[in-house]
């Protein structure tokens, strides 16, 4: 499966190593101008999203790599399992999440070091929650898809799950409101829950995946 | 006899369409090279992506090396060597990052071996796939193919498009591989001269029945087509041909046997079949058999 | 051990072998015990299927000219005279029966047949 993830790494590395520059760049802009920022805890949640969402991109990239390269048919004729591909691309997602976060955390580290303004818990709270749950929620509703209705289709896929999740996640927060403002931190019991769901909803994934990819077998 | 390879009654039926494999039959002997001939949509890709596993058959049953592969039976897959006629590795990768993936994928990845193809093909190993052309890319997913002590290659339409200096390169790669007798390969083509030249077993397959598996040799030297008119035709007993077509004023007929069909209609013309000219007359014809 | 292929002939290829080796074994290239190439080998060297090499051989070894020992390999039969004579005299009989084929087919006499091999055997001495 090391080689599985290693392909899948490679298979976007022109864009992963972008990415990854853009982010570095946005951080040093942020180093060097931060002190202007008037209000850094609207801006915070916005470079952190921005961040942890380019990541995002990313696996639409990946999928539709896969398409165009026709590496999804040559993969069936190694010696790795359908279980063992799937779950690679799983690890993959989780990885391409994990760098956005750390460089979404470098912005954190940076606001909250420099600038004269206290960083509030609530914003850096908002940035990771949202954008853990975008990091997985779309990975695991975009694949499930592409695997159905194939990766030609991925950036639309792709635009569809975004438009999805964020919908979910406001409309979620709009109609729980009502229940949750008795606790204390409301908020923050909610965003916990959502994570928490976005974790189990990207496990159940994979599963649900790997039963599309088996059933899909007809078809190539 | 041991065979690479074993096809039993291979049907497959696809709901929306008329297409289907209907008992495909045919074995490969260890050590050989079977040449897999059809017209576009006869069934060939079909085939061998039910062989492989890639899609579920419907009936049948299909051996490699006496075993049946499914999606768990990894270990058959390490010994089978796979080129399809499209380029299938990412084109982001070089042929050294590819060297990478694959040698923690395959248990029997033989690192050497493989730079050794590399440079024998003249690839580079820094460059992007993406600057490869057709045939090069060719030549690396068969050096991908005969770097993993492979046992039994399928090509799919490998040599389609290449040139013929490269084409003769492959084919000579290809004997070389057999000269190891454990070796076998499945080889569906279009090229027929190709399979005349170093395929020992022919299969024609036509709208997804098997039409007939043979020796090469036997095929191209005991084969003919005779050409006659309606009436002398109409004389003849359809145990005696194949199969024939009407061609204009004359009725093209395969017969399996030339040197006995001469002696006993010593007066009808009677011409060598290559793999071309009988493949028009099989899948337009009558089938008899 | 130099085997040529022409493709063009309507001789089949296993018999370019067989005619080929034969030659050679006969004049005295090859000689009793030499080993020569194991099919696989050869099938390699002359870029033609292995099929073709195992018909060539099957023949070979069938009119006593080759022997093939498992694990050994292959090697140029021991031969004796009388053999080869037969195998000679083949020969000459499927060019003799070209020459009547010819002859027959042209209206040429038996006579005159006769007449040209006596002036070609004696035109030799």
């Amino acid at each position: 499966m090391k080689g599985l993830i290693r392909n899948n790494f490679y298979s976007v590395n022109s864009a992963l190593k972008w990415s990854i520059a853009v982010c570095i760049i946005l951080n040093i802009a942020v180093l060097i101008g931060v002190i202007h920022f008037p209000n850094i805890n609207v801006f915070l949640p916005i470079l952190m999203l921005a961040q942890m969402g380019a990541f995002v991109g990313l696996t639409g990239t990946a999928l539709q790599k896969d398409n165009t390269s026709k590496w999804s048919k040559y993969e069936r004729t190694l010696p790795v399992k359908i279980s063992d591909m799937v779950m690679a691309r799983y690890i993959s997602f989780l990885i391409f999440s994990l760098i956005g976060m750390l460089l979404a955390s470098i912005t954190v580290v940076i606001f909250w070091v420099v600038s004269a303004q206290a960083v509030s818990v609530e914003s850096v709270g908002f940035g990771y929650s949202f954008g853990i749950v975008f990091s997985l929620l779309v990975p695991a509703l975009l694949y499930p898809l592409v695997l159905k209705f194939g990766a030609d289709k991925s950036e639309i896929l792709l635009m569809i799950s975004v438009v999805i999740i964020m919908c979910l996640f406001a409309g979620g927060n709009g109609i729980l409101a009502p229940f949750l403002y008795k606790l204390n931190n409301a908020d923050m019991i909610y965003r916990v829950a959502c994570v928490a769901i976005s974790m189990a909803a990207f496990i159940a994934s994979y599963f649900v995946s790997l039963a599309i990819y088996k059933r899909e077998n007809n078809s190539i | 006899m041991e065979y690479a390879l074993q096809v039993e009654n291979l049907s497959k039926f696809y709901k929306n369409t008329e297409f289907k494999l209907d008992h495909v039959t045919f074995n490969i002997p260890k050590g050989s090279i079977m040449g897999f001939v059809g017209k576009n949509g006869a069934g060939k890709s079909t085939t061998i992506n039910s062989i492989l596993n890639i899609i579920n058959k419907d009936s049948g049953e299909i051996k490699i090396f006496g075993r049946e592969m499914t999606d768990e039976t990894t270990s058959i897959r390490e010994d089978i060597g796979v080129v399809f006629d499209t380029v299938n590795f990412h084109e982001e990768l070089t042929a050294k990052k590819l060297e990478k993936v694959l040698g923690d994928i395959y248990s029997n990845w033989d690192k050497e071996l493989f730079f050794s193809y590399l440079e024998k093909f003249k690839l580079p190993t820094d460059k992007k796939i993406k600057t490869f052309s057709r045939g090069m890319t060719m030549k690396l997913s068969i050096s991908v193919a005969l770097s993993h002590k492979t046992r039994l290659l399928i090509l799919d339409e490998a040599t389609a498009g290449l040139d013929p200096v490269v084409r003769e390169e492959m084919l000579d790669t290809f004997l070389e591989f057999v000269e190891d007798e454990d070796n076998s390969i499945l080889m569906s083509s279009h090229i027929s001269s190709d399979l005349e030249r170093i395929a020992d077993y022919i299969t024609v397959i036509d709208d997804g029945k098997i039409i007939l598996t043979e020796n090469k040799d036997t095929l191209v030297y005991e084969y003919g087509i005779a050409r006659m008119k309606q009436n002398d035709f109409d004389k003849l007993e359809k145990s005696e041909y194949i199969s024939y077509r009407q061609r204009g004023l004359q009725i093209e007929v395969l017969i399996s046997d030339k040197k006995r069909f001469s002696k006993k209609y010593p007066d009808v013309i009677l011409d060598e079949a290559s793999i071309d000219e009988i493949l028009p007359l099989i899948t337009k014809g009558e089938e008899t058999r | 051990m130099e085997i040529i292929i022409s493709s063009n002939t309507s001789k089949p290829i296993y018999e370019q072998i067989t005619s080929q080796m034969k030659a050679m074994i006969m004049n005295g290239e090859l000689k009793t015990g030499d080993p020569i190439p194991s099919m696989r080998s050869l099938a390699k060297t002359i870029h033609v299927s292995v099929i073709t090499v195992q018909k060539a051989y099957e023949d070979l070894t069938r009119d006593g000219f080759i022997e093939t020992t498992v694990g050994r390999g292959s090697f140029v039969a021991a031969r004796n005279k009388e053999f080869i004579q037969e195998e000679q005299q083949k020969q000459i009989e499927e060019h003799l029966m070209i020459a009547v084929d010819i002859a027959r087919t042209n209206g040429i006499r038996m006579e005159k047949l006769t007449e040209l091999l006596t002036i070609f055997y004696e035109e030799n001495l």
